[in-house]
């Protein structure tokens, strides 16, 4: 303690060694979002925001225990949400992705908040809810129902204040943080309209922008209106058949919430009588960001395809055959070491001492 | 000691490349680090009642660090010199202590340690320590070897800093007098501080550690040192 000047000396020699020896991941660090070609391997990357991994809780509710009136039992909540769950981690690269099924109130509030403590900064958020949602017309409060609901008593549903709240906490946490509703009246969930799509969108520079500043956004199958269940027999809402859809015949390597939004809400407007709805949650620290899936089996024109790579940051996950499964994309990852990075944040636990 | 520390070591070796793992070839990497220690010892040897307190000094280390998953094997190495312009430790001999002062004192240490994350942010570690004081011009050399245990503990204040502790303990070491057995001893460590992640790969660590080492000579003298300090490091992982 008597002899700070010596730790202090060699402490700013350490500093500026490391600066010297770290300039090149600075310099990525600060682009954020690029296209770029690289000469070496005559590859185009993509590299997204540095650092946030893709995570994803995904509730599917079908079988309501009542079976009955106020809620029968759903036919395509669970299987869209199976659906969503396959294409987010096979497709865009989400590697922390929890199921639920058939959730009870409990089940959503506890998963919700476990993914709050799971969330880091930079990090991307999804919720997916597909299940029965409530509309008190007195107070003009929305509900979702969890399965373990009884009747009418809205003290065993999830009121939109609750579910703002928990995705509050999230936001707080997580760069872009976006829920995705496909219930009946979820659209009293928003509290402003859609944003639309930008007059640069599309463009490197847009999707830098927006992949900078932080977004909480909100995608609902509708407004205050009852929603299908089962369209044209595809085993899908028609909100949940054509955001899948959407997801599916994506080509372009980043897709923005604002832009999948724009065709899912043209697409469900134009083949049925309801019309979805996208917007922010307000009061949680939206920056005007955009919530960004970045496929992972893109192609570019001109390219050949096994020449591009995706630079996604995936935590494989802990059992064996996910793992594998979501590794596959990164497969030419040339740094496998950075798909874990903060989950096991341990291994960087400097060296105990006696 | 000496063959109970290797072969000890041994089986922690063993135990930890055997360890089944599935992120075997996603999470098994080298960290090599260096450590700069501003450190101050002080103490007192308790039956001439003579009390200690460098004036000058500081320590340089270097170390390794080994990890498969959640276990982890390291060897730190680190030493300095310490001045003692007015009172300096006592030479303990077996006829008794001796003062010193104006001089140096050239310090080394040698810590072998094998972990494991039991928990998420918490590990259990066991491992030998090794401290050897050199009294300069007096031709005097004075170590403690022993093995203990202690828990360390990293938790993630945001995407760019850690925070992080560790504490071990030593009940019961083997003390020399230039080389030959001259007493027992203990010690106990406690170390904390902040990690600042650079990159992935890279990061700084400052911290305070905590450290005293008493000697039980078999004389009857018993020494106490407390070795304080603040310290910084860097160190790279290198993951295969």
């Amino acid at each position: 303690m008597k002899h700070p000047f010596f730790v202090i000396k060699i402490g700013f020699f350490l500093v500026l060694a490391s600066f010297f020896f770290n300039a090149s991941a600075f310099s990525a660090q600060s682009r954020g979002i690029t296209l770029e070609k690289t000469d070496r391997a005559n590859q185009n990357r993509i590299n997204p925001a540095r650092h946030g991994v893709y995570r994803a809780l995904i509730i599917g509710n079908n079988d309501y225990k009542n079976g009955k009136t106020p809620w029968p039992k759903l036919e395509t909540a669970l299987s869209g949400a199976h659906a969503v769950k396959k294409i987010l981690q096979t497709n865009y690269g989400f590697s922390d992705v929890q199921l639920l099924e058939n959730a009870t109130r409990r089940d959503v509030l506890i998963a919700l908040q476990e993914l709050s403590r799971r969330v880091l900064a930079n990090d991307n958020v999804l919720v997916y809810y597909a299940g029965h949602g409530y509309l008190d017309t007195e107070t003009n409060k929305g509900y979702w129902v969890p399965v373990d609901a009884k009747g009418t008593d809205q003290t065993t549903f999830l009121r939109n204040s609750t579910i703002r709240d928990e995705l509050t906490i999230i936001a707080s946490r997580a760069r872009h943080t976006l829920l995705i509703s496909d219930s009946c009246f979820s659209g009293t969930l928003l509290r402003s309209g859609s944003r639309g799509i930008a007059a640069d969108s599309g463009t490197e520079r847009y999707y830098k922008k927006v992949a900078n500043k932080k977004s909480v956004q909100i995608m609902s199958a509708g407004g205050v209106e009852f929603v299908d269940d089962n369209y044209n027999r595809s085993g899908h809402s028609p909100f949940t058949y054509f955001l899948l859809n959407e997801l599916k015949t994506n080509n372009r390597p980043l897709l923005t919430l604002s832009e999948l939004s724009s065709n899912v809400e043209k697409a469900v407007a134009n083949n049925v009588e309801q019309v979805p709805e996208s917007g922010v949650l307000q009061g949680a620290g939206d920056e005007l960001g955009e919530f960004i899936f970045i496929k992972v089996d893109v192609t570019v024109e001109g390219i050949p395809k096994e020449n591009i790579k995706v630079d996604v940051h995936i935590i494989p996950k802990k059992t064996a055959p996910e793992k594998k499964e979501m590794i596959e994309p990164s497969a030419t990852h040339p740094e496998k070491e950075t798909e874990q990075q903060d989950k096991n944040h341990r291994r960087l636990a400097p060296l105990p001492t006696f | 000691m000496k063959n109970r520390a290797i072969i000890l070591t041994a089986i922690l070796f063993i135990s930890l490349v055997g360890i089944p793992s599935t992120y075997a070839q996603k999470d098994r990497g080298i960290s090599i680090g260096l450590k700069v220690i501003g450190e101050n010892r002080k103490g007192e040897t308790q039956n001439s009642g003579r009390t200690f307190d460098s004036t000058d000094g500081g320590q340089f280390g270097f170390n390794l660090n080994f990890r498969k998953h959640r276990a982890y094997l390291g060897a730190s190495f680190q030493g300095g010199k310490y001045k003692f312009e007015n009172s300096g430790p006592d030479i303990v001999t077996t006829i008794g202590a001796l003062p010193f002062s104006n001089g140096m004192i050239k310090y080394r240490e040698v810590n072998l340690i094998a972990g494991y994350f039991f928990w998420e942010h918490v590990s259990l570690f066991v491992g030998v320590k090794s401290i050897e004081d050199e009294w300069e011009n007096v031709n005097f050399k004075q170590s403690f070897t022993g093995i203990g245990g202690g828990v360390s503990g990293i938790w993630p204040i945001n995407a760019r800093w850690d925070f992080y502790g560790s504490a071990a303990f030593i009940p019961e070491g083997e003390v020399k007098t230039n080389k030959a057995k001259s007493g027992d001893g203990k010690s106990t460590t406690l170390e904390f501080g902040t990690v600042y992640r650079l990159s992935e790969r890279d990061r700084f660590t400052l911290g305070l550690k905590f450290s005293t080492v008493v000697y039980a000579f078999d004389s009857g003298d018993e020494q106490e040192m407390k070795t304080n300090g603040l310290f910084i490091g860097y160190s790279h992982y290198f993951p295969f």
